[in-house]
């Protein structure tokens, strides 16, 4: 016989390493089988490895054992916890019932699943306490997800997902858990997510795809539970206890246990579909009565969405480009990405010129093929000229912050510290901030924090109104009002000379600040926007499945 | 009646973690051979007035475990026993050609774990605790859950290479 090389040795590693974390594949499994079977030395490793696995066990619960021990005598209790099922065993012999009654009539099949359920249970409450629940998975997709109104979880998209109930009343959410399995909820939905490879299903459809380096992923059902071995399925549990399981690609078991107590198991293949009634019997039927969503159908239905989003949009701003009010409209569409031209969209102001484009490189805006620039470096700006004087205004943006280490993020400053010069930012604390130059000095009317580590890097929605007739600053986030402050000093602006994503200090200070993320669309507007039609343009405008993570902290 | 139940107690309780690594070779998934070991367990209590006292009891109790693992294959399919009858059977009968050194093994594992370093040590511990999994072992050690497979993949090939090395040492 030779002997096993190097890589063969760690090879051999690998596959056992896998097989004792419940991670093998079934085409690796099987080429451990047969390796075992056909050589000796192999055959000899594993046995080591699975008896050193058991033995690592047996240490780990000594260790228990002794902490226990201590705890017991901390705590002054008689409570005595048998963590392996032979020791209590072990107790029943001592206490002198095995020979004198049949122990197969005492401990029936069932009763040994609720004794082991007790340990579970026992188990899962040192869990709680000790040890600090994490992260389980995390929300990658959804359409028009509403949360159901006793849900105590309602994460936004890319957020991470602790173990919790999720409750959903209508539309799809996509959840990749950490081991890797990904599961399409079907609104109206319950679902648990219990750790990072099982969850339960409490009522509601999902359709799970599992990988192979998530095998084993579970879900949990009314009458038993879903064991994945490397598979495409879907479940339906409706709301009486019945559940209907469908396996698209590879193998699924499913273990239940029927009213009377009995043990059932049903290995489902490709195409094989059970419907379990509410005793928990599971029935062989021919298709489930209702189609799962895919996450390849989320996918096409998250494009198809978005489409229809950005073809409202290019609506929206058509109008805007013809409403007289709008001197200033940057849609960011339609350039080339060499182009250093910013085209002012604006059809009833065409005597404005265009933007010029300093540093900045065109990206992606909110939707696939919506054109923005992004500022990354210091001298990143668009310059511009915008000889009006106004008594009211409306200023306009769509940006992705995406830091604010410097003291501030400049949207549009004034080139000139003239009276009337204006620069409006984001600052350092997050808050937006119109800063005008008065009489005395100069004003600064500055918004609640708006911005927050946890909602950089998200497109959002950006108005201030300067209204002169009710001597008003209104701050606007995400199409709601966020902030109103009365003006201290009435005076006109002016932005003879401006940039957009960069600023010369108004107070005299040397280097200006620049603004660091994309901006895809920008508006300055004569005179004052309704609430409704900001309201408006965040509604159409906000990107498909824009998170509005502001709301929870608007006044 | 009272002497041979204090028998079986001292050698279930003398044997127990042997019967158990058998049926974890025969079932690698810990919980699916737990579940076994409590049913051999309950035949062991039903059928020890057949059992001769000065016999082999971890033989006889191996032999319990071995049918009980063969039931399971053809009741559980594919969830608890993983091989193939004849790939057990190969397993089984190796097993017992080792079982010295198995146990030898098993006293080196302990001095092994001394020379690990504290962390890596409460983790790998920690992972093999009753109830827990990686996840409870990333947390105890302050590693991502990437991060706990990869170290323990690393610190089992060190524990194993160490306890051969050990029994290399002895017989030398």
């Amino acid at each position: 016989m030779n002997k096993l090389t190097d890589s063969e040795i760690l090879e051999l590693h690998d596959l056992l390493d896998a097989l004792v974390e419940n991670n093998l594949p079934k085409d690796r499994l099987l080429r451990l089988e047969n390796w075992i079977s056909d050589n000796e030395e192999v055959r000899k490793i594993y046995i080591e490895f699975l008896d050193m696995s058991s033995s690592l066990h047996h240490y780990a619960e000594e260790l228990i054992g002794d902490d226990t021990e201590q705890a017991i005598e901390e705590n002054g209790s008689i409570f005595l916890k048998f963590t392996k099922p032979l020791l209590a065993i072990a107790a029943i012999v001592v206490v002198g019932l095995f020979f004198n009654k049949d122990l197969s009539s005492l401990w029936s099949e069932g009763e040994i699943f609720s004794q082991k359920s007790e340990m579970d249970r026992n188990s899962d409450l040192l869990d709680e306490e000790g040890v600090i629940i994490d992260t389980a998975a995390v929300l990658t997709k959804s359409v028009g997800v509403i949360w159901d109104d006793k849900a105590e979880v309602r994460p936004s998209l890319g957020d991470t997902l602790d173990p919790g109930l999720l409750k959903i009343s209508e539309g799809l959410a996509q959840i990749e858990f950490l081991q890797g399995a990904t599961v399409v909820l079907e609104g109206p939905v319950e679902f648990s997510i219990d750790n990072p490879n099982e969850g339960s299903l409490n009522n509601g459809k999902l359709r799970a795809v599992v990988p192979r380096v998530a095998t084993g992923f579970t879900v949990n059902v009314p009458n038993g539970r879903v064991i994945d071995l490397g598979t495409d399925f879907g479940l339906n549990v409706h709301l009486g206890g019945s559940t209907e399981v469908f396996v698209y690609d590879g193998n699924v078991l499913y273990e239940g246990r029927l009213d009377t107590g009995d043990i059932v198991n049903r290995e489902l293949k490709s195409g094989d579909s059970i419907y379990i009634d509410p005793y928990g019997f599971p029935n062989w039927v021919e298709m489930p009565t209702e189609p799962f969503i895919s996450a390849a159908d989320l996918a096409y239905r998250s494009m198809e969405e978005s489409q229809r989003r950005h073809g409202d949009w290019i609506d929206l701003s058509k109008s805007i480009s013809a409403d007289p009010r709008a001197l200033l409209y940057f849609t960011f569409d339609n350039h080339n990405p060499w182009s250093r031209i910013l085209k002012n969209d604006s059809l009833s102001n065409t005597a404005i010129q265009n933007g010029a484009i300093v540093g900045c490189k065109w990206s992606d805006g909110r939707w696939p093929g919506k054109g923005a620039l992004s500022f990354n470096r210091q001298n990143d700006r668009v310059r511009l000229k915008l000889p009006s004087h106004l008594k009211s205004a409306t200023l306009s943006a769509w940006l992705k912050i995406e830091n604010l280490d410097q003291r501030t993020a400049p949207i549009l400053s004034s080139e000139t510290k003239s009276l009337g010069s204006t620069c409006w930012s984001v600052n350092g604390n997050g808050q937006i901030v119109l800063q005008t130059k008065g009489v005395g000095g100069n004003i600064f009317y500055k918004s609640a924090v708006a911005f927050k580590p946890n909602n950089l890097n998200r497109w959002s929605h950006v108005v201030t109104t300067y209204d002169s007739q009710s001597a008003m600053v209104t701050h606007y986030v995400n199409g709601r009002s966020f902030s109103r402050e009365r003006l201290s000093e009435e005076i006109v602006l002016s932005f003879p000379k401006a940039l957009i994503g960069h600023s010369v200090s108004l107070n005299g200070a040397s280097s200006g600040f620049a603004f660091k993320g994309s901006i895809d669309e920008f508006g300055i507007f004569e005179g004052i926007l309704k609430d409704s039609e900001i309201r408006n343009m965040y509604e159409i405008g906000r990107p498909f499945e824009f998170p509005n993570s502001l709301n929870s902290r608007l006044p | 009646m009272q002497e041979r139940s204090s028998e079986l107690v001292q050698l279930m309780m003398k044997y127990q973690r042997r019967i158990f690594a058998y049926i974890h070779t025969l079932v690698p998934s810990r919980s699916d051979a737990e579940d076994i070991l409590q049913e051999t367990s309950l035949t062991i209590c039903q059928k020890f007035s057949d059992f001769k006292t000065g016999t082999n009891f971890y033989s006889w109790a191996c032999q319990i475990a071995y049918w009980k693992v063969r039931a399971a294959r053809k009741k559980f399919a594919t969830s608890k026993v993983l091989f193939n009858q004849e790939v057990l059977d190969v397993i089984s009968q190796t097993r017992f050609e080792m079982e010295e050194d198995l146990d030898n093994r098993h006293g080196a594992l302990s001095r092994c774990l001394q020379k690990l370093n504290e962390r890596d040590r409460r983790m790998v511990l920690t992972r093999y605790e009753s109830g827990k999994n990686v996840t409870s072992a990333a947390q105890a050690s302050g590693r991502t859950i990437q991060g706990a497979y990869k170290a323990l993949n690393r610190i089992r090939k060190t524990l194993f290479d160490c306890v051969s090395f050990e029994l290399a040492t002895e017989r030398v």
